[in-house]
Order: C-alpha cells, then sequence, then structure tokens
C-alpha cells in the first residue's frame, strides 16, 4: 500500500464478490429469512380451519377464513372502522399538520421555530401509553373538557358529552398518534421547495392563482401524498390507541386480530385478518408510490 | 411623438426600506434600447432590491420605475414587460426544458403556434435545441442558465433583468458564458441589467457600470471610466486593486499639482481643473508602477514620481508578478509582466517605485 493508512486503502477498493462478501452479508440474509418464513407461517396458518398457537395444525386446506372474514359483521366492521377512522385521522393530521409545519419552516423567529419543534418532538418521544391516558384524563367523562364545560354552564352539572370509547376519542387519538410523523414529513417538504419558482412564475406572467396550481401544488404534492400515505398507514395498523381510547366499543383489525389469537384462540382468523392488514398497507403505499410517478412528481 | 423614444427603463430617486432599514437610498439611472449595464456593488449595497423593485417583487418606498416611459408603481410582477435570470436558475423540475420555455407564453396566451417557434427559437439561440425533451436535474449548471435565459427571452420582454449571472457556474465556463452572453444579447438586441458583486464580470461585459455601496449609487460610466477614473476611493478599491496615498496638495507648479505626504514624501500629478481641497487621497494603479533595484539611477523628469523603499514579498501569479513594495510604514503593490529579462531582485532589497504623473487620480479626501 503505497498511500494512506491500511484503513483508507481498504476504503478505496472496489466491493469484493467472493466468499468475504457473502460472509458480511450472511447476518442480514438470516434476518431477512426469519422474517420471511414468520410472515409465509402466518399466511399458511390463515389457510387452516382451526387452531390455536403452539398446537399442531390441522384440517383441510382452503380459503374458508377469508370467506368468514368477510361475511361475519364483527370483522368487517372491523375493517370498515380501520379505513373510516384511519381516513378522517388522515385528513385532520393533514389539515392542523400543514399550517404547523409550515409555519415551523417559514417562521424568522428561531426561538419559536424552536419551541415549535420541542411542542412536536416531545409527545413524539414520550411513551404512546402514557400519551394516551393523559388523553383519557382529558375526553373522559369527568375530564377535563366535561369539567370545563359544567363549570361554564353548557352542560348540566352531572352531566357530560361522551368523547371516551367511541370513535370520535379513537380518531382524536389517532390524529394525536400520526401528528408528529406528519409535521416532520412536511416540514421536509417545505424546507426543500423553492420559493424563487414562485417568483419566477410570476415573472413569466403566471398571476396568484396560476402560480399555485401550476407550480406550488404539483411540488409540494408529492410530500403532502406522502404524509398523508404515512399518516393512513400507522393510523390503520394502530393497536394501543382504539384499546385505550375506544374500549370494547371500537375495534380496529390489529385488536381483532390481538383477540383472535390470545382470547378466541382462533389462529387463522388472526392470520387472515394480518393479511387483510398486509395487504391494506401494501395497497396504501402502492397507489401513492402509482399516484406520484402518474402525475410525474416523483 | 416628437423627440427620442423614452429609455427601457428608468429609475427616479428611488428608494428602498425593508421596514426601518434602507436598503437603497436613492437610486436614479436608465437603461437604453439593446444596453448592457451592470449594477456592481458588494453584498448588502442595495443592487439586488434595485433588481427586484423593477421586477416588481418589491415596491419601492420613494421614487418611481419606469418602463418604456410608463410608471410601474404597484403594478404586479406577472404584468411587467420585463424578463428575469435568477441567481439559482429557480427552473421548474417538474417540467422538461420546453415546457419550461413554453411558460411564460403560454400564461401570455400566446397562440400555440407561436408559442412553438418561439421555444425552438430560443432554444436555438442557446444551442440546446437537441435538449427541448430534458429535464432541468438531467443538465449541467452551464445549460441550465441557459435555459433560464431561453426561457426568459422566449418571452421577448423588453428588458432582460440578470441576478448574479455566473455566480454558479466554474471558472472556465465563466469566461466561456461571458462572451457566449454577449455574442447573443448584441446579435438579438437584447437590453440588459446585470447585478454582480464581480469587478471582472462587470468590466468584460457592461456597456455601463453602476458602481453602488451602502444604498447609494456611487458612479456611473463605461468600464473604462470607472477604472481609469473612479470617483472615490471606494470605486478604486472596489474595482481591481489600487494604492491609496494620503496627501496634502501643496502648490501648483508649472502644469503639475504638487502634494506631500504625512512623512514627507513629494509627489506630482496632473493638475485637473475645479475646486480641490488640501487634504487629499491620491490613487495609482499596481500595474502604472514600475519597480526597479534602487541604483541611484533615478529619473529626474518631474513628470515621474520616484519613490524609495525595500521590496517586503513577491508573488509569481502565471501572467505577472506582484511585488509588495515597503515605504514607511505604508506598503505599495506593484504588478509587472511576468517576462524573461528580469533582474531579480531580491526580498529586503532597496528598490525605486516609479510612475508617471499621468498615472496619478487626485480625490478630496471622503
Amino acid at each position: 500500500m503505497s498511500a494512506g493508512t491500511p484503513t483508507a486503502a481498504v476504503l478505496r477498493r472496489p466491493p469484493r464478490q467472493g466468499l468475504a462478501a457473502l460472509l458480511l452479508l450472511a447476518p442480514a440474509f438470516a434476518f431477512l429469512t426469519l422474517f420471511g418464513a414468520a410472515l409465509v407461517d402466518l399466511l399458511e396458518w390463515s389457510l387452516y380451519p382451526s387452531g390455536r398457537i403452539g398446537m399442531p395444525r390441522t384440517g383441510a386446506i382452503g380459503f374458508d377464513t377469508y370467506v368468514r372474514i368477510f361475511s361475519d359483521s364483527l370483522f368487517r366492521r372491523a375493517i370498515y372502522t380501520t379505513f373510516s377512522l384511519s381516513a378522517m385521522a388522515t385528513l385532520a393530521s393533514l389539515a392542523l399538520g400543514l399550517p404547523i409545519a409550515y409555519w415551523i419552516v417559514r417562521t424568522e423567529s428561531r426561538r419559536v421555530r424552536a419551541a415549535l419543534i420541542m411542542l412536536v418532538a416531545v409527545p413524539f418521544m414520550t411513551s404512546l401509553i402514557v400519551r394516551l391516558y393523559s388523553l383519557m384524563l382529558v375526553l373522559g367523562n369527568t375530564g377535563l373538557i366535561n369539567r370545563l364545560l359544567q363549570a361554564l354552564g353548557v352542560i348540566a352539572e352531572n352531566d357530560f358529552i361522551p368523547l371516551i370509547r367511541n370513535e370520535v376519542s379513537v380518531t382524536i387519538g389517532l390524529t394525536y398518534f400520526v401528528l408528529p410523523f406528519v409535521i416532520f414529513t412536511l416540514a421536509g417538504t417545505f424546507r426543500r421547495y423553492d420559493r424563487t419558482l414562485e417568483e419566477a412564475a410570476q415573472n413569466l406572467g403566471a398571476d396568484e392563482v396560476s402560480t399555485f396550481f401550476r407550480v406550488t401544488m404539483p411540488l409540494l404534492a408529492p410530500g403532502v401524498l406522502a404524509a398523508g400515505t404515512l399518516a393512513f398507514v400507522l393510523a390503520g395498523t394502530a393497536f394501543a390507541t382504539p384499546l385505550i381510547l375506544g374500549g370494547s366499543a371500537v375495534r380496529m383489525i390489529a385488536n381483532v386480530i390481538y383477540d383472535q389469537a390470545l382470547f378466541a384462540q382462533n389462529m387463522p382468523i388472526a392470520a387472515g385478518m394480518s393479511a387483510v392488514a398486509l395487504v391494506f398497507t401494501l395497497v396504501c403505499l402502492y397507489a401513492a408510490g402509482r399516484i406520484a410517478r402518474w402525475r410525474r412528481l416523483a | 411623438m416628437v423627440g427620442a423614444p423614452p429609455p427601457v427603463l428608468e429609475l427616479r430617486n428611488v428608494g428602498i426600506h425593508y421596514g426601518r432599514t434602507p436598503a437603497v437610498v436613492n437610486a436614479s439611472f436608465d437603461v437604453a434600447e439593446g444596453e448592457f449595464v451592470t449594477l456592481l456593488g458588494p453584498s448588502g449595497s442595495g443592487k439586488t432590491s434595485l433588481l427586484r423593485a423593477i421586477a416588481g417583487f418589491v415596491v419601492p418606498t420613494s421614487g418611481e420605475v419606469l418602463l418604456r416611459g410608463t410608471t410601474m408603481g404597484s403594478v404586479p410582477p406577472f404584468e411587467r414587460d420585463v424578463g428575469m435570470v435568477f441567481q439559482n436558475y429557480a427552473l421548474f423540475p417538474h417540467m422538461s426544458v420546453a415546457q419550461n420555455l413554453s411558460f411564460g407564453p403560454r400564461m401570455m396566451r400566446v397562440p400555440a403556434s407561436e408559442i412553438a417557434v418561439r421555444v425552438s427559437d430560443a432554444l436555438a439561440q442557446v444551442r440546446l435545441s437537441d435538449f427541448a425533451a430534458r429535464y432541468p436535474h438531467e443538465l449541467s449548471g452551464g445549460q441550465q442558465q441557459r435555459v433560464a435565459i431561453a426561457r426568459a427571452l422566449a418571452m421577448r420582454p423588453s428588458l432582460l433583468l440578470l441576478d448574479e449571472p455566473m455566480s454558479n457556474l466554474d471558472a472556465r465556463l465563466r469566461a466561456q458564458m461571458r462572451s457566449d452572453l454577449i455574442a447573443l444579447f448584441k446579435e438579438n438586441g437584447v437590453t440588459a441589467l446585470a447585478v454582480t458583486h464581480n469587478q471582472e464580470e462587470a468590466l468584460a461585459m457592461s456597456d455601463r457600470i453602476i458602481v453602488m455601496a451602502e444604498g447609494d449609487i456611487r458612479q456611473v460610466g463605461t468600464p473604462m471610466d470607472i477604472y481609469m477614473r473612479p470617483a472615490d476611493p471606494f470605486v478604486a478599491d472596489f474595482i481591481g486593486d489600487t494604492n491609496v496615498i494620503h496627501a496634502r496638495r501643496i502648490a501648483l507648479e508649472e502644469g503639475l499639482e504638487r502634494y506631500e505626504t504625512a512623512s514627507g514624501q513629494t509627489i506630482h500629478a496632473l493638475a485637473t481643473p475645479g475646486d480641490r481641497e488640501d487634504d487629499c487621497v491620491l490613487l495609482v494603479r499596481p500595474e502604472a508602477i514600475r519597480v526597479v533595484r534602487d541604483g541611484g539611477e533615478a529619473s529626474a523628469d518631474r513628470g515621474v514620481n520616484v519613490v524609495c523603499g525595500r521590496l517586503a514579498s513577491r508573488a509569481y501569479m502565471g501572467a505577472y508578478i506582484e511585488l509588495r513594495v515597503a515605504v514607511g510604514d505604508q506598503q505599495f503593490l506593484a504588478k509587472k509582466a511576468a517576462s524573461a529579462d528580469q533582474a531579480e531582485i531580491e526580498i529586503g532589497d532597496p528598490v525605486l517605485l516609479q510612475w508617471d504623473a499621468a498615472a496619478v487620480v487626485a480625490l478630496r479626501r471622503s
């Protein structure tokens, strides 16, 4: 080695194709194999008529599980709830996240920016369970909001507005859960967006409306789409939020999987619902990718 | 209409304030048809604010901007007949080169058949006809710059504004682009106003230069005017290197003005008409100074200034040699051509600095 330290020489050498490369990749392959095998095993479970964890699988293989999932109102309801609440949480988090992210990026004051980032980041790094229980204290029948309404005389002394263990509370919880992800994704988009492009458009004769529709929107849309997809997928696979804020009244796909696997001891249904959740996620990601490419935005 | 047509651009006493901070104090100048004018100044001199005011992104606090004789007032940017090439080019990343070029004409509702002609004409002008379908990120920096220029030209604007047009190009490309741009503009009769902090670029490209500092116009003139007859020490120092000598005017003797420095040196300059304060600043360009070994053969000619010093440093710059000579507590900078026949002067050697009285620019101390 004529120049540099041995390390530098190693770094400069092109990647080797032989045995060393295989050895270095072995741990990664082992993990991928493990994850893949687990997934295949799970999907296989959904093809059996009955059984529970730890027991041998018996019976004829078929798609009866999926027929049951899509005909039983309990499961269909869980899928529908998952879709509708995730959609609402996505829209709500975008509505809240867009102005906040814009504010974080555009504010002149460094202190305001730091404060806003802290406000978003602190809950983001706090245990979800703690945050959900604190939300219960706010939304509960004797919680902050109801006591405030009582004090203001909006509702009677011993009356309350049901804000907990229903779809409203779960939607609020899901929004709260996905909001930091949305804000950070959008802030990244806004930071990369070059506002001189708007000046260029105006210089080229585009009024404010044309500038927005031809320049601002097409350039920000991919980021908004990415944030929305992330929010939808995260909300759609939520487990703790519907469990704590929805109780037995609101059950989403993840809760059904948990119940079926551990309480009903019905592994095929749990596995089938898992497959549905997996397809749900993959379809979202695929659709977002397709829309982005179709609009030439990716 | 009688008389000459109005200039393409006219600024009358334009002042621009951001809150209480003045960016431009009072600027008046005009740009004639087919002219290439450069606003030259250090950062914070207000030149970019002026450019943005002309484009309509900033409304002046006072004064008027006139385009072809029409007051712009608060006419929005998209209704001004002004093209702009942004410093970072601001090409639309989601549009192809052709789409970038057709954006302006489309916004101005030019018929589709004419848009196609304009786009292909503009692409041909910047020699990018084969790149119409490419996207900005697939182009080099120089190509992106040419697209930005073509995009502005496709609008056929009365005036083209260029914000630091060369700052994002590497040194070799810069020199090439300079001459290409000038040729393109002159061929097509483009009227342009550029902003730059690069004096070399301003000297090489401009018909006229407007030197700005601290929101004020310091001097307006041809590149030669600005370089040879700077209006004040700031201009002299900003455009190229210069030696500044503080001196008192003593007397007018036989057509030459005699000055004396604090250390008692006598310096002659050509007599110039007009009022003259006693306290003066004398400016001498480094290339006007000859440095010779002190062998006692000093010129006796009154028209030549001679100062003794010691060679402090020498730097070989390729085309020329930069010499620094200590004279008392002052240092003189001299440049001489790096020719072959050099009697080597060693560092520390006594030397004579000689320059013609005609090479001295005398200014009132500001």
